[in-house]
C-alpha cells in the first residue's frame, strides 16, 4: 500500500534540498519529474488564470455542451481541446480545477497528519515507558488496517465534502507520521547528551523542539512527500466509489469516475485525460521522493 | 475531427463476443432472461418491493390483478362489486388449482391475509393493505370484505397481497426461498432460486387462464446495463430489461433484436419549501444570510419550472429515455388530467416572474438530491442547477446517498421537520390506485389521518384537501376519479411540485419474441410471448 | 519500502527476548480481543448516526405505524446502548444480526460471498509473485542494466497507477478494443478437490484474468522492490562471495542461496497484505462487478444494511488481527535476531 511506511530512522541532514539540487537534478527523470512538478502545482496555484473556463460557474456551462470530442467548439465558441463532460464542463478547464482540489486535499491531510503524528510521536519518544508501548499499540492497530478500507468507512459515515476527505485522510495516516518520529527520535534518546540534558533539567519543551525534532526532519520530509502522492491516489479511489468530494467541485478522481459511464458508448475523453494527469501527479512526486529517499538512507534504495 | 474512436456498435458487438462461450441455438420452448435487480426473497409477503412484487406475480396469483397500465382486471376472483357503503363482494374463480394440486377457496384468502400482515421481520410489510379490514367467507367462493368508513379501493388493495394455499400459513420466509411453501396458483411454477445467480421457473400447465409458452424460463441478474445488452447480444439471454442509454441506439439498429419503450409511470419531480417558518439555511441572499423561503410565492415557484429545460435534460441527459411532465401521471394512465401540459422552457419569463415575487436581483439556493437512487440523478441537478443559475438564482448542488438522503428530506430539520428549501425526488404509483399521489404528497400533512405523509414543502389549499377526501370516501369510483383529475390540476397549477420528466422504460429482446408493455418498468415474464 | 520489516522491527508487541512464546500468544489474543471489543463499540455508534435503513427500507406509501412496526421489529426504536449490547450478547454467540435488506444472517451471507473475494485475492497473490519475484531479482543481479531500468521504472509507475483507473483502461483495451476477456462478472465456476472456483472452468478463467491482475498490479510492484533490495543486500555478502569464488553456477547461487534468504522477509510482507488484498477487492469488484464480499459491502453501505456493515468491518478487523499474530509468530520463530532487535523498546 504505501511505499514510504518503511522510511526508518535517519541521521539528521543538513542541507537536505541544496545536496538534491545539487546531486540529483542530473538525472533525466527526476529532472523531468521536478519541472512536470513545478507545472502543475503552477497551474493548480493559477487555475483561475489558465483555465479557459470556469467549470464551477454552473451560469456559464451548459449541458448542451455535453460530451462535446475534443476539439469541438461548444456553444459559447470556445473550443474543447480536450472534449466536454456529461454536464458540458470543459475536460482541460475541469482537470486544472481538479488538480487544485486533489492537491489541497492531499496537502491539507498530509500537513495535518504531520503535526499529530509529531505531536504523539516525540511524546512517545520523549516519555518512554507505559506511554510509549500504549501510543504505539494504537499506532500499530491503525497502521495494520488498509487505509482505503478505513477511509472508505469514515466516509461513508462524514458525508461527502472536501473537508471531509481532508479529515479522512488525516485519521489515515497520523499513525505513519507517529512511528517515523518516534523511531528517529528513539535515535537520539539513547545518546549521552540526551542524559545530559535531562540532567540539566532542561524543559521538557526544549529538550523535544531543540533535540528530538531537528533529527527526525528528513525522514519526515520524505515520508510527506511519498505519502502526498499515495493521498491523491486515495482520494482519487473514494471520489471513485462514490463517497469522496461532490461532484459540482470535481477533484481528478470524480471527473474519472464521472467519465466511467460513458466510456463504453465511446466518450473516452472524459476518463482518459484526468486519469493520464492523476498517473503523472503521482508518478512525478514518486520519482521525487524516491530519489529523496535514497539521499535520507542510501542503503535503502540504492 | 472524428467524435468516437470507435463507434458504440463496434463496442457492444467486442464486449458481446467477449462475454465467451456462445449460447448454442436455444430450444424454442425455453427462454432466458437478464434482469437487472433481483428478489430480496421468494417470500410474496416478506416485503413490498417492486421487484419481489413483480417476480411474485409469476408464481402467485392476487384475487385482482393489473394490466400493463395498472388498470384492474380479474384474477382469483372473477368479479367483485360493493353490498353496501362499507362491504366489497368477491366472487371467486372456480376451479383453481394450487400448484400442489390442493383446490382454491375463500379459506386460502384468509389464511393468507393473516400470514401477509404478520410476517416476521419484514422490512416493507403488506400490513398497510390488509388492516382495518374484515374477511369473511360467505360460502366457499364467495368472500365480503368490509371497512369501518366507506372505502372504494378494497379491490386495489387486493390486488397487492399474493394468495397462498392455506396450509402454508405457518411456514417461513425461508420455506419460501427454498421451494418448501411456493405452490401459488400463477403461470409459473417456482423451481430454484440461487441468489445471486439465477431463478428458475416452469409452465403450470393447468393454469386458469391461457397458458404461458415457454417450458423453462431461467432469469438471471445482471446489474451492469452494459454487460446485460452484450449479452444479449451474445445469444446468452434471450430478453433484457432496462437497456443502458448509451447502448440504446447499438440494439435498435441492429438486425435480429428489437426494442420496446414506454413512458413509465415514474416521475421525478422537485419540491420547493413553501411556508413562512422554519427559515432554512438553503436559502440565502448574495452575502450567504438565510432568508425566508422565495418560493412561498406561486410565481417563484413557477419561475423555477418555466427555468427548466426539460427537452435539453431529455436529449442531452437522458439520452431520449425520458419524456418531459406536467403532472403526476403519464398519458394513457390512470389520474392523467389531458389539461395539464408540461411547462415549456421559457426563460425570459421565469426572470420576469422571478421579479414580480420581488427577487429580481436573485438569490443563492442550494438544491439537494440523491445520488444513484434514479436514472441519472445527479446529472440532472446538476442541469437543473445550471439552468436555475441561468435566470439568476445562484444555485449549489448538494447530493448524497439515497439513505443519507431521504432521512433529512423527510426529518432532517429541526423538531424533525423536512429539512431542505429545494429538493429532487422520484415517484412512481406502485398500487395503481388513483388517489395515491394526491394522498401522499398534496393533501395538507395530517400524520394521525394518514394524509400528507410526503407533503414535505407545506403546501396545503383546503378546496383540494376537500376534493381528495371526498373522492377517497366515495363508492363511486367514476365520480371520485373526477375530483382526483380536478385535485391534481389545482394543485399542479399551483406548483405544489414541479415535475421534470417520466422516465422511459426499456427492454430488448431477440426478434421472435414480443414483451407487452405499459406505464410499468418493472418486467413480468408472463407478458413475454413468442411472436406469431 | 520494506513496511511489514519496518513493523515489525518497532513493533511493541513483539515478543521480547527471553519471553515464552505461549506467554506472548496468550497476551496479544487478549489484546486482540480488546480491539475487536472497541472496534465494535466505535462502528456501531458512528453507524448509527448515519441515515435511517428504515426510511431506505419501508415502502413510501406505508403508514406511519407501519414504519414504527419495522422500527420496532429491527430494534431500531431503542437506545443505541441497548442495541448495542444486544448485539454483543449475539455477537459472543456467533450471531452478527440479520440483514435488514435479505433478512438472512449476516454471516451466512458474507460465508456465500467470501470464496468469490478470496479467489480474486489469491489469484493476484499468485500473479505478483509469479510475475514481481523474476523480475525484482534480475533487477538486483545486474543494477546497471538496461532491463533493469525498464523494470524499475515500471515498477514506479506500478505504485502510482491508481488500481481503478488503470482498471478502467483494461477494460477498454482488453474488453472492449480487442474483445479478447468478459467485460465484468465472474463466469462459470466448478468444483474441483472439494474447492469451488472459477479458476478450473475456461470461462471463469478467461473472468478472473482482468480483474486478478488489476488487483495484482500494485503487488507486482511491491515485489519487485521487496525483491530487488533483499538481492543486492545479500549478494553483497560474504557467503556468497564465497561460493562464487568457489566458482558454482550462477543458477545454483541464486536458487541455493539467494532465494532462501530473500523469500522471508517477502512472504511474511505478502502475508500481511494479503489482507490488503481483500480489502482492495472492495475497489476492483466494484468495477468488474466480481460478486465478492467488497460488492456487498458497498451495497450494503449504500443501502445502510447496518448489520452486514457491521459484521464485515469486524470479519475484517479479526482477519487482520490473525493475520499479523501469525505473521509475528512465524517470524520469531524463523529469524531469531528479530526477537533481539525486538526489545528495542
Amino acid at each position: 500500500m504505501s511505499e514510504a511506511k518503511a522510511v526508518s530512522a535517519g541521521r539528521p541532514e543538513t542541507g537536505l534540498l541544496s545536496k538534491f539540487v545539487r546531486s540529483d537534478l542530473s538525472r533525466p527523470t527526476t529532472l523531468i519529474s521536478g519541472i512536470l512538478l513545478l507545472l502543475i502545482a503552477a497551474s493548480a496555484t493559477f487555475a483561475p488564470l489558465i483555465a479557459p473556463t470556469d467549470p464551477y460557474d454552473l451560469a456559464t456551462v451548459s449541458v448542451l455542451d455535453g460530451r462535446l470530442a475534443p476539439g469541438e467548439e461548444m456553444l459559447d465558441g470556445t473550443i474543447a481541446w480536450l472534449g466536454t463532460d456529461g454536464a458540458g464542463r470543459d475536460v482541460l478547464s475541469a482537470i486544472i480545477f481538479g488538480l487544485r482540489t486533489s492537491l489541497t486535499v492531499a496537502i491539507s491531510s498530509a500537513l495535518i497528519a504531520l503535526v499529530v503524528g509529531l505531536a504523539v510521536g516525540l511524546t512517545a519518544a520523549f516519555y518512554g515507558g507505559r506511554i510509549d508501548a500504549f501510543l504505539m499499540r494504537i499506532v500499530d492497530i491503525q497502521l495494520s488496517f488498509p487505509a482505503i478500507l478505513v477511509a472508505l468507512v469514515l466516509l461513508a459515515l462524514l458525508g461527502k465534502g472536501v473537508d471531509k476527505v481532508i479529515i479522512a485522510l488525516a485519521i489515515v495516516q497520523w499513525a505513519l507520521y507517529a512511528r517515523t518520529v518516534r523511531a528517529a527520535a528513539m535515535v537520539e534518546r539513547r545518546k549521552e547528551y540526551f542524559e545530559a540534558a535531562i540532567c540539566l533539567e532542561l524543559s521538557n519543551a526544549r529538550i523535544i523542539w531543540k533535540h528530538l525534532l531537528p533529527n527526525s526532519v528528513s525522514s519526515l520530509i520524505v515520508l510527506a512527500t511519498l505519502q502526498t502522492a499515495h493521498s491523491i491516489s486515495i482520494e482519487a479511489t473514494l471520489s471513485f466509489l462514490g463517497v469522496g468530494v461532490p461532484i459540482t467541485e470535481p477533484s481528478l478522481g470524480s471527473l474519472i469516475a464521472n467519465g466511467f459511464d460513458y466510456i463504453l458508448s465511446g466518450a473516452y475523453w472524459i476518463t482518459f485525460f484526468p486519469g493520464v494527469m492523476l498517473l503523472a501527479t503521482v508518478a512525478a512526486i514518486n520519482v521525487l521522493g524516491d530519489q529523496l529517499r535514497a539521499m535520507v538512507n542510501p542503503r535503502l534504495s540504492r | 475531427m472524428r467524435k468516437f474512436i470507435f463507434g458504440p456498435e463496434a463496442l457492444l458487438t467486442a464486449a458481446a463476443t467477449s462475454l465467451g462461450i456462445l449460447a448454442g441455438p436455444v430450444s424454442a420452448s425455453d427462454l432466458t432472461v437478464a434482469l437487472a435487480a433481483e428478489p430480496t426473497s421468494m417470500d410474496p409477503h416478506y416485503q413490498n418491493l417492486t421487484i419481489n412484487n413483480s417476480m411474485a406475480t409469476q408464481v402467485y396469483d392476487a384475487l385482482v390483478l393489473q394490466d400493463v397500465n395498472q388498470n384492474l382486471v380479474p384474477g382469483l376472483a372473477a368479479s367483485w362489486e360493493p353490498v353496501d357503503e362499507r362491504t366489497w363482494e368477491f366472487k371467486l374463480r372456480a376451479g383453481v388449482t394450487f400448484h400442489n394440486g390442493a383446490a382454491f377457496t375463500a379459506e386460502d384468502v384468509i389464511a393468507t391475509m393473516q400470514r401477509a400482515a404478520n410476517v416476521p421481520n419484514s422490512p416493507s410489510s403488506f400490513a398497510t393493505f390488509i388492516k382495518g379490514k374484515t374477511f369473511e367467507a360467505v360460502n366457499d367462493l364467495t368472500l365480503r370484505v368490509s371497512t369501518e368508513k366507506p372505502y372504494p379501493f378494497t379491490p386495489n388493495d387486493m390486488s397487492r397481497i399474493s394468495i397462498i394455499d392455506s396450509a402454508f400459513v405457518d411456514a417461513t420466509t425461508e420455506d419460501f426461498n427454498t421451494g418448501v411453501a411456493s405452490y401459488g396458483t400463477g403461470p409459473f411454477t417456482f423451481t430454484k432460486w440461487l441468489p445471486g445467480d439465477v431463478i428458475e421457473l416452469s409452465r403450470n400447465d393447468g393454469y386458469w387462464g391461457a397458458a404461458v409458452d415457454w417450458d423453462n424460463v431461467v432469469i438471471r441478474p445482471i446489474g451492469d446495463g452494459t454487460t446485460r445488452a452484450a449479452a444479449l447480444i451474445a445469444g446468452d439471454v434471450d430478453f433484457i430489461e432496462r437497456v443502458a442509454p448509451a447502448d440504446l441506439p447499438t440494439l435498435e439498429s441492429r438486425d435480429g433484436l428489437s426494442v420496446f419503450k414506454s413512458v413509465s409511470n415514474r416521475l421525478l419531480y422537485m419540491t420547493l419549501h413553501m411556508t413562512d417558518d422554519p427559515i432554512k439555511p438553503y436559502a440565502t441572499d448574495h452575502e450567504g444570510n438565510p432568508i425566508a423561503s422565495p418560493f412561498r410565492d406561486v410565481r417563484a415557484r413557477e419561475a423555477v419550472s418555466l427555468a427548466i429545460n426539460r427537452q435539453a435534460i431529455a436529449d442531452r441527459v437522458m439520452d431520449g429515455l425520458s419524456a418531459p411532465a406536467g403532472q403526476f401521471s403519464p398519458e394513457g394512465y390512470i389520474g392523467y388530467s389531458a389539461n395539464l401540459e408540461p411547462d415549456a422552457h421559457d426563460p425570459d419569463r421565469a426572470r420576469e416572474l422571478l421579479a414580480e415575487a420581488g427577487y429580481g436581483d436573485g438569490f443563492k439556493l442550494t438544491i439537494h438530491g440523491p445520488a444513484g437512487r434514479y436514472s441519472n440523478d445527479t446529472r440532472i441537478l446538476e442541469a437543473i442547477a445550471q439552468m436555475l443559475s441561468r435566470i439568476g438564482i445562484d444555485t449549489d448542488v448538494e447530493t448524497m446517498p439515497a439513505s443519507v438522503f431521504f432521512r433529512r428530506f423527510s426529518r432532517g430539520g429541526p423538531g424533525d421537520t423536512p429539512e431542505f428549501t429545494a429538493a429532487m425526488s422520484g415517484y412512481a404509483n406502485g398500487s395503481g390506485e388513483p388517489s395515491h399521489p394526491l394522498r401522499i404528497f398534496i393533501h395538507t400533512k395530517q400524520r394521525e389521518r394518514g394524509y400528507g405523509p410526503g407533503n414535505r414543502n407545506g403546501y396545503s389549499n383546503p378546496e383540494v384537501d376537500k376534493l381528495i377526501e371526498d373522492g377517497r370516501s366515495s363508492m363511486d369510483i367514476a365520480m371520485g376519479e373526477r375530483a382526483f383529475i380536478q385535485a391534481t390540476e389545482i394543485a399542479m397549477r399551483e406548483y405544489a411540485l414541479v415535475p421534470i420528466h417520466h422516465e422511459i422504460a426499456t427492454w430488448a429482446a431477440r426478434d421472435g419474441i414480443a414483451y407487452e408493455h405499459g406505464a410499468l418498468d418493472s418486467t413480468f415474464i408472463h407478458k413475454i410471448r413468442p411472436q406469431e | 519500502m520494506n513496511e511489514g520489516l519496518a513493523r515489525r522491527m518497532s513493533a511493541a508487541g513483539q515478543p521480547a527476548k527471553g519471553t515464552p512464546m505461549l506467554a506472548f500468544v496468550l497476551r496479544r489474543v487478549m489484546q486482540s480481543v480488546v480491539v475487536l471489543f472497541v472496534m465494535s463499540l466505535v462502528v456501531f455508534s458512528m453507524i448509527n448516526l448515519v441515515g435511517d435503513p428504515v426510511d431506505m427500507l419501508v415502502n413510501p406509501e406505508s403508514l406511519p405505524e407501519e414504519i414504527d412496526r419495522v422500527r420496532r421489529d429491527f430494534g431500531l426504536d431503542q437506545p443505541v446502548h441497548v442495541q448495542y449490547w444486544k448485539f454483543l450478547l449475539g455477537a459472543i454467540s456467533g450471531d452478527l444480526g440479520k440483514s435488514f435488506i435479505f433478512g438472512r444472517p449476516a454471516l451466512a451471507l458474507m460465508a456465500e460471498r467470501f470464496p468469490a473475494t478470496l479467489e480474486l485475492a489469491t489469484s493476484a497473490l499468485v500473479i505478483s509473485v509469479t510475475v514481481g519475484l523474476p523480475l525484482g531479482v534480475y533487477a538486483g543481479l545486474r543494477p546497471d542494466g538496461w532491463g533493469t531500468r525498464i523494470i524499475m521504472g515500471g515498477s514506479v509507475l506500478g505504485i502510482s497507477i491508481p488500481t481503478f483507473w488503470l482498471g478502467l483502461m483494461m477494460i477498454i483495451v482488453f474488453s472492449v478494443v480487442l474483445g479478447w476477456l468478459p467485460v465484468s462478472g465472474r463466469g462459470e465456476t466448478s468444483r474441483f478437490l472439494g474447492i469451488e472456483s472459477s479458476a478450473f472452468t475456461l470461462d471463469g478463467l478467461r473472468h478472473l484474468v482482468l480483474p486478478a491482475t488489476n488487483l495484482a498490479l500494485f503487488k507486482i510492484a511491491m515485489v519487485i522492490r521487496l525483491a530487488r533490495a533483499g538481492t543486492v543486500e545479500v549478494m553483497a555478502l560474504d557467503f556468497i562471495r564465497f561460493a562464487r569464488a568457489k566458482g558454482l553456477a550462477p543458477r545454483r547461487i541464486v536458487l541455493a542461496h539467494l532465494m532462501p534468504n530473500i523469500l522471508i522477509p517477502i512472504v511474511t510482507v505478502l502475508g500481511i497484505e494479503f489482507g490488503t488484498l481483500i480489502a482492495f477487492a472492495t475497489v476492483t469488484e466494484s468495477i468488474f462487478a466480481w460478486p465478492g464480499l467488497g460488492k456487498l459491502v458497498i451495497d450494503a453501505i449504500v443501502n445502510l444494511d447496518r448489520p452486514i456493515v457491521v459484521a464485515y468491518l469486524l470479519f475484517v478487523v479479526t482477519l487482520f488481527l490473525v493475520l499479523n499474530l501469525v505473521v509475528d509468530i512465524i517470524y520469531a520463530l524463523l529469524d531469531p535476531r528479530v526477537r533481539l532487535q525486538g526489545d528495542e523498546t
